[in-house]
């Protein structure tokens, strides 16, 4: 018999049957015990890729005792369920062989509630044979292929596996995530040879799942963009990170190399098979250690104990996860910092509670529960890269507020009290607003609240008198101050000026020069240019917004439209702080 | 004395009836640890004679005097070593492990689904009977179909007119008609000229 496949515990019976059947040695598989699933699947894997299969006859009872069983059900199992055959393969005939009828067999056996393999037995492609040469022979030659389109209604359609009770649900959760994930990154043989990763997928309820959702790709896909992250520093924190995580997030952050940090969590483990913490607190601290360190992106599960925090039924606060609370401890270092919140929990308020503290995204790891195809997780992938592409982006925010704070801490020291709480008022606002800004109008509403500090600065500084002189501090009238461009500096006439409402830029001017002595011209035009800025804005006009000039390309460029983003923010903030400086 | 070691036991209760556990009766013959210390293990050691079987989890963590995780390996390998050496007997259950009488491991969910059999058997008759714990109470019906397997595996393979020299036949029969013995049987189906095919239809309308 060509191609058709024995399993063999090499008895008496199971020897006259390969030679009465005319069976080689090369297709006589030699039957073994394992201990579970994963190594069920490990094997028969082995042996349909090492050979070419059309049908396999397979004894129902496989014991090394001699008492009866249904293990033979199991392994018809395992190869219809083995998603890293082609369908076809997977559909070959299967001929049993049992000393007892089907109603026999399904009467006097008890099979396990998970599991079902009882089930197997009503789909098509499963055949009955006794034990007699004649018997199998008939039903080996009878035995027909069935079609691919079949594969799911006459078969995945027709069994009932369920998870064990007694798998704990994060921890399939978290291999299922990681196995997603890995998969549309382009890194799925790396992160399925890990063991801690197989043993879950290689279980029958796993198998069934991705069948049924059709959630493994024999191919292995390429990432054509991976995340550019060269010279980025990020920090991953997971208390899965030795079970697959931190290594698919090093692959997925390549390009950062030694600058993506992922804390290994399993010196903080016991070594046994739950891998459960022995010392959390040693965790925690050695994540807490990292908190202010420059980090352009911060990766951070949600739930990092998960014995105390994933736990059926009890219903726990997210302000009490300890993902939550290191989220807390890194913003209130610095609320520029950019987190993506990794979690397994589908529960919609444990995110909202992590975005509302100021978590900038949030990645739901894919849990068996919803059906993904390959394709639904690569749009999950491109959505996360996205966010990180968008937290790269927003880097500035983190060096605004350091910024801001040592700001603050010099306003502290001001003699005047009432400028220094409006200023400390204004910077906070613009911050903020800096912060929620992605729109063009956002990010120049931003600029124009940051200005607002330079007008706070000049009606600080100017008395408006009688003829309408403006007296800086008690002292000597604003000059009539203007720019030479050719000169590139800053002269007057020694005339006062006399005028309802002079420039912001004057009056700053006159500050400087005239009370502090200053000597940098650059720095004061600098300021008139983005005073003017700030009003081509607020009145709309065009002749100042779309300034153009050409680039050292000669490409056109319109200098002024930087108030539409960080940029021009940034700029600003420059000549502000050192403004401060000078109070 | 019947002792488990399972450090997953406070689970338990959300997959299997354990309160009769509580039960005087039981709790008299079975000692469940489900946060075992250095301690407790010395103290095994120590009352080793009392010990009929010990039951203990695959992946079983050790803890401390605080109720802490710590790293157990070694002194669970050398403890599961001691007891070898003293021929005590053993059991070892887990999630996702196939049952294996031999290698006297077996699923979790099958072992706390037969303990209850097992242990009013062991306090009926004093004795430890391990293949309820594999099987459950029904594990003669599954003794009784293994010997008919093998039975109608041996006439497979023999001819026909040599089954009645078979003691494994002659068994098989002997479980399945008790009402008349083997030969009278053997001797029927000649008579009637059966073929193999008959013989084991005959035996499966039977059972």
């Amino acid at each position: 018999m060509e191609n058709v496949c024995l399993i063999s515990d090499f008895s008496d019976k199971m020897k006259r049957i390969a030679l009465g059947l005319n069976i080689g040695p090369e297709y006589i598989i030699s039957n073994q015990i394992h201990e579970n699933e994963k190594d069920y699947h490990t094997w028969l894997n082995t042996e349909f890729q090492e050979k070419n299969i059309e049908k396999i006859i397979i004894p129902v009872s496989l014991s090394d005792d001699g008492t009866v069983n249904t293990n033979g059900l199991l392994l018809g199992l395992h190869i219809r369920l083995n998603y890293e055959l082609p369908v076809s393969k997977r559909l070959i005939p299967i001929i049993f062989l049992t000393n007892f009828t089907v109603e026999n067999l399904i009467k006097k056996n008890q099979f396990d509630r998970d599991n079902n393999s009882q089930n197997l037995i009503f789909t098509k492609g499963v055949y009955f044979s006794s034990f007699l040469i004649e018997d199998i022979i008939h039903s080996v030659t009878n035995a027909k292929e069935s079609l691919d389109i079949e594969y799911s209604r006459l078969f995945l359609e027709k069994i009932n596996i369920h998870r064990k009770d007694t798998v704990g649900g994060h921890d399939i959760a978290n291999t299922w995530g990681c196995f997603k994930l890995a998969q549309v990154a382009g890194i799925k043989d790396k992160i399925f040879e890990l063991d801690i990763i197989s043993k879950h997928l290689k279980q029958l309820y796993a198998k069934f799942l991705i069948c049924t959702n059709e959630s493994y790709s024999p191919k292995t896909l390429v990432d054509l963009q991976p995340i550019k992250c060269t010279g980025k520093k990020i920090l991953f924190i997971d208390d899965k990170s030795d079970e697959g995580w931190g290594l698919l997030m090093k692959e997925i952050f390549k390009a950062a190399g030694t600058n993506f940090v992922s804390i290994d969590s399993s010196p903080y483990k016991a070594d046994d098979y739950h891998r459960s913490f022995k010392d959390f607190e040693g965790f925690y601290c050695e994540c807490l250690s990292h908190v202010g360190q420059d980090w352009d992106l911060i990766i951070i599960d949600l739930r990092l104990n998960p014995d105390k925090e994933d736990i059926d039924n009890e219903m726990i606060s997210p302000t009490d996860f300890s993902g939550y609370k290191l989220i807390d401890e890194f913003l209130k270092a610095n609320a520029g910092y950019q987190i993506i919140v990794f979690t397994a929990s589908n529960k919609i308020w444990n995110v909202n509670a992590a975005s509302k503290r100021g978590a900038a995204a949030y990645y739901i790891k894919e849990s068996p529960e919803f059906n993904y195809t390959v394709k639904e997780t690569q749009k999950h992938y491109e959505d996360f890269k996205k966010d990180v592409t968008n937290c790269f982006q927003k880097n500035y925010l983190r060096d605004i507020f350091k910024r801001n704070t040592n700001l603050v801490e010099k306003i502290d020291n001001l003699p005047d009290t009432d400028l220094g709480d409006e200023l400390k008022n204004q910077t906070t606002l613009a911050y903020e607003l800096l912060k929620i800004s992605s729109t063009q109008t956002q990010f120049a509403y931003a600029y124009i609240s940051l200005y607002m500090i330079i007008e706070l600065i000049n009606n600080a500084f100017y008395k408006k008198t009688s003829g309408d002189r403006w007296i800086i501090e008690d002292g000597e009238a604003l000059l009539d101050w203007s720019y030479g461009k050719n000169a590139k500096i800053y002269t007057h006439t020694n005339i006062t000026v006399s005028t309802n409402k002079p420039p912001e830029w004057r009056k700053l001017a006159g500050i400087y020069f005239q009370l502090w002595n200053g000597k940098d011209h650059t720095f004061i035009h600098d300021l008139s240019v983005l005073i003017t800025k700030r009003n081509g804005f607020v009145h709309n006009d065009k002749s100042i917004l779309d300034i153009r000039d050409t680039d050292k390309k000669g490409n056109t460029i319109y200098p002024n439209h930087d108030i539409y983003t960080a940029n021009g923010f940034i700029k600003l903030y420059d000549h502000i702080e050192k403004l401060i400086g000078y109070l | 004395m019947i002792v488990v070691l399972d450090d997953t036991f406070s689970a338990r209760h959300k997959f299997s009836d354990v309160s009769y556990l509580k039960d005087e009766k039981y709790h008299l013959v079975v000692k469940i640890l489900e946060n075992p210390t250095k301690k407790d293990f010395r103290e095994l050691v120590s009352e080793g004679h009392k010990v009929q079987l010990l039951c203990n989890h695959r992946s079983l963590r050790l803890f401390n005097d605080k109720l802490e995780v710590i790293d157990g390996k070694e002194a669970i390998l050398n403890f599961f070593n001691y007891l070898q050496a003293e021929k005590m007997q053993r059991i070892e259950f887990g999630r996702d492990m196939h049952s294996n009488l031999k290698a006297k491991t077996l699923d979790k969910d099958v072992f706390y689904t037969n303990l209850k059999p097992f242990l009013d058997n062991f306090i009926d008759y004093g004795k430890i009977e391990i293949k309820i714990l594999f099987f459950g109470s029904h594990y003669q019906e599954l003794e009784f179909l293994s010997a008919i397997n093998q039975m109608m595996d041996e006439i497979n393979i023999m001819d026909i007119d040599e089954i009645q020299n078979n003691s494994l036949i002659l068994h098989g029969l002997e479980l399945l008609y008790t009402e008349k013995s083997p030969l009278q049987i053997i001797n029927k189906w000649k008579e009637k000229g059966l073929n193999k095919k008959e013989i084991l239809s005959i035996i499966n309308n039977k059972i």
